[in-house]
């Protein structure tokens, strides 16, 4: 593995914000379990952008929902802010961790309620524990409505009615509304046309640079993660097998799965 | 072009919703030959997606389609009909499949039902297919569910469902947008071997202008419902012409570039209240006050692009 010293550590606090040590999930019980993430170590530190590229079907997803408590996991540890999740999480556990994550997914229409309107499915988590007053909170859902190039009266629609890219927007919207202090994307920008593609990476820098977020950014798209991510981690069969700064690995990389990867990344322009 | 296999002229789609009528696709032309692809896009929302599903006669009952001219293979589309010789492959992976079922069943339901296969052949056909999309271990692999695959491994599972129903045209919504690079490189060298092997014509749905680059023969841009820019792949790169085609080609990161993205500012139209002339025009850095009063002309040439920056009487550049 290559050695981190070298890599200018960027972000507010040169603290870790997330620690993940020797993480091991299997899916399946006895002699049909399968191990899908195999002793994974990664550290996040506060206001840094790190990228996860790999293999699909390497567990990238499997790795972020562990972090977010959606899937529980074997043995390893996670620790956030210095303090050790629960490899099972309660429901109470649950909603203290949504309030400092948030996760974006790949598949926005599967993670959205189809019988809410996007304004119901703006407002849910504000509703619940939110000082604001209704009148705020439905100004703050169109800000960040705005914020996305969607527009005010798009509040009273339902998702089934917005194309792919659209919901992206919206399931952005939601986890944003909650101002975490670390976002999860899961491919957020995928299904977008490159020009909003543009446009929300610009927003994840600002937003960066302005409210310190930290970012843990999966995605397949090379071009666009050297651009945005200081760091990148590749992970291939359930282990991450080399990680370091974006350009030491696009450009230097050490692992027979990273040149094959950059390799076939298709070049243009 | 040799008589193309698809055949669309003027095609409008409307849907009604709760606050209004949306007219997602307007006025669209499109033509495919065999064993041609061609790569739809443009920006979220502008109607790739509906234009397909137009196309395989899977809009909800509430639409409202109409064109002058729809035909595959001299065979009418649009007739309400579930069309047999075109597949598609979706967007979303996850709900192309029933969760319920396992991969393998539904990999192997159109070869019984549509191809007359008896269930052992199609079981082994099934095996066949998705070893062909590269799944590893593939016989086990179809006998587990939806949930328990990668979100890449899903989407092999799809292709190799369309290519079941032995199609002559595959419409793929975005097809490797969930996939790695390495494994989107396989999946679309497949596609391009089976366009070549059995002369199927594609229409490939996409954002990723790199694949593009490599993999369609012709390019379609859309904006706000319409076509606003053909060509052949090259012309349309190399050459774009439409304002709205050079600002999706500057929004590409640039190598060793840190400046910020070029992204596109504002938002489309709302398709409810199209605007009767240039979709574009309130986006549009070189609009001209003709753009806001009279809509392009629909250029036919070898490189057509809809708009006036590019119509006799007005210089170009
Ligand atoms: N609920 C589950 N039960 C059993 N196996 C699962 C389950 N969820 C995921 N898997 C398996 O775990 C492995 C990792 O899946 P995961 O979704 O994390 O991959 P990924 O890296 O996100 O891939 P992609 O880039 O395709 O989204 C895959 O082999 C998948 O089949
Ligand atoms: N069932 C529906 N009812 C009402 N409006 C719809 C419906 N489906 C799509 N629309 C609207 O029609 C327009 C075109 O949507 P479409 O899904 O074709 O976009 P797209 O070009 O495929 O976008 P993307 O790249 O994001 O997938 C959008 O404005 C969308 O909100
Ligand atoms: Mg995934
Ligand atoms: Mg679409």
């Amino acid at each position: 593995m290559r050695p981190v010293v070298g890599c200018t550590i960027r972000g507010t606090h040169m603290n870790k914000l997330l620690r993940i040590e020797k993480l091991v999930k299997h899916f399946g019980h006895g002699k049909k379990a399968v191990t899908v993430l195999n002793h994974v170590d990664l550290d996040i530190h506060a206001g840094e952008i790190v990228g996860l590229a790999g293999e699909s079907g390497s567990g990238k997803s499997t790795l972020a929902r562990c972090i977010a408590g959606l899937h529980s996991y074997d043995s390893g540890a996670v620790y956030f802010q210095d303090a050790l999740l629960p490899k099972k999480f309660s429901a109470v556990d649950f909603c203290q961790q949504a309030k400092k994550l948030q996760m974006i997914f790949q598949d926005p229409l599967s993670s959205l309620n189809p019988r809410l309107t996007i304004g119901d499915i703006l407002l849910e988590p504000l509703r619940l524990n939110s000082d604001l007053s209704a009148e705020m909170q439905e100004q703050l859902a169109i800000q960040w409505l705005q914020r996305m190039s969607l527009k005010s009266s798009d509040l009273s629609r339902y998702p089934h009615s917005f194309s792919g890219g659209q919901l992206q927007r919206i399931g952005i919207a939601r986890a944003l509304i909650r101002q975490p202090q670390l976002l999860i994307c899961d491919e957020p920008i995928s299904a977008l046309d490159v020009s909003v593609q543009a446009q929300i990476i610009n927003l994840l820098k600002d937003l960066r640079d302005e409210l310190g977020l930290t970012l843990l950014f999966i995605g397949h798209d090379l071009a666009m993660m050297r651009y945005l991510c200081d760091r990148v981690a590749v992970m291939h069969q359930g282990e991450i097998v080399e990680q370091g700064c974006t350009t030491d690995v696009l450009e230097h990389p050490q692992h027979a799965y990273t040149r094959k990867l950059v390799n076939s990344s298709p070049i243009f322009l | 072009m040799s008589h193309p296999a698809l055949q669309i002229e003027a095609l409008s789609v409307t849907l009604p919703t709760a606050r209004g009528i949306v007219h997602a696709v307007r006025n669209v032309n499109l033509a495919i030959a065999a064993g041609e692809m061609l790569a739809l896009v443009g920006e979220s929302g502008c109607g790739k997606s509906v234009t397909a599903q137009a196309i395989m006669g899977l809009l909800p009952d509430s639409a409202r389609t109409h064109a002058h001219t729809a035909l595959f293979n001299k065979q009418p589309l649009l007739t309400g009909k579930y069309q047999k010789n075109i597949a598609m492959i979706f967007q979303n992976p996850m709900a192309t499949f029933n969760p319920v079922l396992t991969i393998g069943y539904q990999i192997a339901e159109p070869l019984r039902l549509l191809h007359g296969y008896s269930r052992k052949d199609a079981e082994h056909e099934t095996v066949r297919l998705l070893e062909r999309m590269q799944i590893a271990d593939a016989r086990q692999k179809s006998l587990r569910y939806a949930h328990e695959f990668s979100g890449g491994m899903l989407q092999r599972a799809a292709i190799a469902m369309a290519l079941a129903c032995k199609p002559e045209l595959l419409i793929a919504d975005e097809p490797t947008t969930a996939l790695d690079v390495s494994t989107q490189a396989e999946v679309m060298a497949l596609l391009t071997e089976l366009r070549v092997e059995k002369n199927l014509s594609m229409l490939f749905i996409t954002h990723d202008l790199g694949l593009v680059s490599h993999h369609a023969d012709r390019i379609a841009v859309m904006y706000a419902g319409e076509i606003i820019e053909t060509a052949s792949t090259s012309s349309v790169l190399d050459n774009p012409a439409h304002p709205y085609t050079r600002a999706l080609l500057a929004a590409l990161p640039i190598r060793h570039s840190n400046a910020r993205l070029a992204a596109l500012e504002g938002s489309p139209p709302d398709l409810r209240f199209p605007p009767p002339a240039c979709a574009f025009a309130e986006r549009c850095a070189k609009a001209m006050p003709i753009c806001i009063q009279q809509s392009p002309p629909v250029v036919e040439q070898h490189h057509a692009a809809r708009c006036w920056l590019h119509n006799t009487g007005h210089t170009h550049e």
